[in-house]
């Protein structure tokens, strides 16, 4: 898809050091001076030679800007807002969940991902919408659904049919789980869902039986199913899948009861939580166990606008009342206070301290130690 | 209409202090050209749903073309096939009007589109083989010649058509094939598989074909599973008077059409399916759902109904289909697209989701819902386990019901079964009623 690319094009205009209403000859000029000083740098060398590409075609470059124009401009951007009258504001206020302010347009697919009950996919943006769950990019989070998740089948398409707890009918047509094929009897099988999640199934006399793992099941006879297994309906073969176990969603840092963002010592007027905050003006929240950094989909921070952020780049744990920052032996490196931390060696960090990943800059502001 | 599309957010009903955001203006890119045809609206059951357990909704897709009448605008050119019956049951008033009828269509027709005329009995005469009507009286002298024959070989006058209209090598006309019989199908291949199998064959070619059943003979099932397996029109025509009328209907309604081969899809996000499209049946994708509306003429909206799974999911604004309609646009010359963003948020107030139901999609419901309330009547009297009595109460009601909803074509057709009830007529009832329930499900609306 287009949008799966659109995420992650870096921003080629900063990498090369121009404004995006520079002139060919004058993309031509800083890239020529650039790319001389990039001798020695292999890999700064070929990210501007990549921009250069995109840049110096007059198709290519427009086809670039198109896309870039369907990023959403996210709230640090608050000139959008301003010029769009149909957007009143975002809010800020949501209980129980970090304030969506508080992380940057990169990062709100790392949202969408905690929004998303499926938890699956990559976080494209499909106009201002997650392509994965739908979620509409800032529109208010509330709260998680208290039911747990259920099981589904899915078939050789990637089709969902999604099951209800207690009892679905598989059948040709009126049924719970719908499939119009001449080989699925009208009341083909009888499929029930317990509240522990647990999947049983019933042939209930159907014209060309049920298989499990390939194997004709007997007729009014219950078997049990697991995670994985193909049922064939008549013709029809699907996969049932069983949802993930709410102890590994606990494991997940967006549901953890760990990971309210934490009230920081030494925050000025009303701000009341730790936090990287960019040159942009950018916040980043920080949580209460761990926050990653990253242009990765999965980390707690995706950075998708600085060509010089690894997949994962950072972290930074809060243990003992302090906050530490690890590089995650990115290949840019991670600076604190102008310094270059080696790899995977925790540092403390100090109120005020000046963080580098890439090229992307953040003061931290947290409890002062 | 009451209803609210589902694009605008902040709905009647919503709290006013919630923060809401609007809909980006980049939501409207992809939409067709400034004067595309077709347009695109699609309304939502409630505009809230149950954040905390899975829930089913109802999307309700409606295709509008723009402008009314043939005269307005540009029209596409046709390349039309007329499948006459000339069996020996057609002799004298039937095949007089048919004549009639076929003159009117030469005269209708220009130099720019192509005709075809085939009759069928025993054998099949091709009277015109695939021409532009280019010498309307000499087409005429041919159907002037046209008289009766004997048997019914309905399966090659239908091949022979098809293959007409399928030799022409020009692009972007609208085809159709107008079949009209009086009989069951007495010669060739008879049975319904290998008929509706060649109705499916010619469909993939886009070739649509309508079927237009005279008289009391002809077998209602087959004529309407031809028409509902190629998105042609289905008519039961009762007097021989009436012939000339449903071939003006159906040419007028050819020479509208201004969006052709008309598909919309629904993508959808994980979490989202659709479970069924009432009176059609969509293709499934792993996260689409795709239905083809076929040829969509001036004045006529076109509504489908979609029922849709929804899974719990955490509060918040979602998308919960991307509607793309796409289509061969007369007045533009071009595939045109247009596509609606549909947006439900998900909350676990249920007094929010009690006020955001959409009146408009649940009265597209009930007429959905008295299409197979018609059908059950339909097998309940053929089965005989309905009387007369049940039957004419059942259709009265539903006919008042149509009638509420705006459907007056289809509740007069349900006027016309009542009189043949009273009648005694059981064949005009089921030839009709079938008709019935196939215009419902096709959800045509001038």
């Amino acid at each position: 898809m287009e949008t799966d690319t659109r995420d992650v094009e870096p921003d080629y205009y900063a990498i090369i050091g121009v404004a995006r209403d520079a002139t060919p000859e004058e993309i031509r000029r800083v890239y020529g001076e650039k790319i001389r000083e990039a001798q020695s740098d292999t890999e700064r060398f070929s990210s501007l030679s990549t921009a250069y590409e995109i840049l110096k075609d007059t198709a290519k470059r427009a086809a670039y800007d198109r896309r870039q124009a369907l990023i959403p401009q996210f709230p640090e951007s608050t000139a959008m807002i301003a010029s769009n009258p149909t957007a009143i504001g975002f809010a800020t206020q949501q209980i129980g969940t970090p304030p969506p302010n508080g992380i940057s347009l990169p990062s709100v697919c790392a949202m969408d991902l905690s929004a998303c009950p499926l938890r699956s996919g990559s976080p494209a943006i499909d106009e201002n919408f997650c392509a994965e769950c739908g979620y509409l990019l800032g529109s208010p989070l509330g709260d998680l659904p208290r039911s747990r998740p259920l099981p589904k089948f899915v078939d050789v398409q990637g089709r969902e049919f999604p099951l209800k707890l207690g009892e679905n009918i598989v059948g040709r047509e009126n049924a719970d789980v719908v499939i119009p094929h001449n080989t699925v009897s009208r009341r083909h099988s009888r499929i029930l869902v317990d509240d522990k999640g647990m999947v049983s199934l019933e042939d209930m006399g159907s014209t060309n039986g049920t298989r499990v793992a390939s194997i004709m099941i007997p007729k009014h006879q219950r078997t049990g199913l697991q995670d994985r297994m193909v049922v064939q309906f008549g013709g029809v073969k699907l996969t049932l899948i069983m949802p993930v176990e709410e102890d590994e969603l606990l494991a997940l840092p967006e549901v953890s009861e760990k990971s309210q963002p934490l009230p920081a010592i030494a925050a000025p007027e009303g701000d009341t939580t730790a936090r990287l905050i960019g040159i942009t003006g950018v916040v980043h929240v920080l949580m209460a166990d761990r926050t990653t950094f990253g242009r990765r989909a999965g980390n707690t921070v995706i950075i998708s606008d600085d060509s010089y952020i690894s997949g994962n780049h950072a972290e930074i744990v809060y243990k003992d009342g302090s906050f530490i920052l690890t590089d995650l032996g990115s290949t840019n490196g991670t600076k604190l206070n102008g310094a270059r931390l080696p790899p995977n060696r925790p540092e403390k960090l100090k109120n005020g301290d000046a963080i580098t990943m890439g090229q992307t800059e953040y003061t931290f502001r947290g409890p002062a130690s | 209409m009451n209803g609210q599309p589902t694009q605008v957010l902040g709905t009647p009903g919503a709290d006013p202090n919630r923060t809401q955001i609007g809909q980006p203006p980049l939501a409207t890119m992809g939409v067709g050209s400034r004067n595309a045809s077709l347009q695109l609206t699609v309304h939502t059951s409630n505009a809230y749903a149950n954040s905390t357990e899975p829930t089913r909704h109802h999307l309700l897709t409606q295709v509008t073309a723009v402008g009314a009448g043939v005269s307005a605008g540009r029209r596409l050119p046709v390349n039309l096939a007329l499948v006459i019956d000339r069996s020996g049951s057609m002799e004298g008033e039937p095949l007089e009007y048919v004549k009639r009828a076929c003159n009117y269509v030469v005269d209708m027709l220009t130099p720019e589109d192509v005709l075809t005329i085939v009759t069928f009995e025993e054998t099949v005469d091709i009277i015109m083989p695939a021409r532009r009507v280019t010498e309307p009286q000499l087409i005429k002298q041919h159907i002037a010649r046209i008289s009766a024959g004997n048997t019914t070989n309905l399966f090659d006058g239908l091949y022979a058509a098809g293959a007409q209209v399928a030799s022409v090598p020009l692009e972007g006309y609208v085809t159709r094939v107008l079949l009209l019989t009086d009989g069951e199908p007495t010669a060739g291949l008879k049975d319904f598989a290998s008929i509706v199998n060649q109705v499916a064959e010619l469909k993939a070619r886009g070739i649509t074909v309508t079927a237009l059943g005279f008289g009391p003979e002809y077998n209602e099932e087959l004529m309407a599973g031809i028409a509902r397996r190629s998105g042609g029109n289905y008519h039961y025509i009762a007097r021989p008077e009436e012939i000339p009328d449903v071939f003006r209907k159906e040419i007028e309604q050819v020479l509208g059409i201004t969006g052709r081969n008309a598909r919309l899809t629904l993508h959808l996000p994980h979490g989202c399916t659709v479970r069924q499209v009432y009176g059609t049946t969509p293709a499934h994708g792993a996260r689409s759902s795709e239905i083809f509306l076929g040829d969509i003429e001036r004045g006529t909206t076109v509504s489908k109904l979609w029922e849709m799974e929804l899974e719990a999911r955490r509060s918040a604004t979602y998308r919960i289909a991307k509607a793309v309609l796409t289509w061969d646009d007369a007045n533009t010359g071009l595939i045109e697209t247009t596509t609606q963003n549909v947006l439900l948020e998900f909350t676990r107030d249920m007094a929010t989701i009690s006020r955001g139901a959409d009146p408009l999609v649940a009265q597209e419901l009930a007429v959905v819902m008295a299409s197979r309330d018609l059908e059950k009547t339909m097998q309940g009297m053929k089965t005989q386990q309905l009387s007369l009595a049940d039957v004419t109460r059942a259709i009265e009601r539903t006919q008042q019901l149509l009638t509420q909803q705006g459907r007056i074509n289809e509740a007069q057709e349900l006027n016309q079964v009542a009189q043949a009830a009273q009648r005694g007529d059981g064949s005009a009832m089921e030839k009709t009623l079938i008709g019935t329930i196939y215009h419902l499900d096709q959800g045509r609306k001038r």
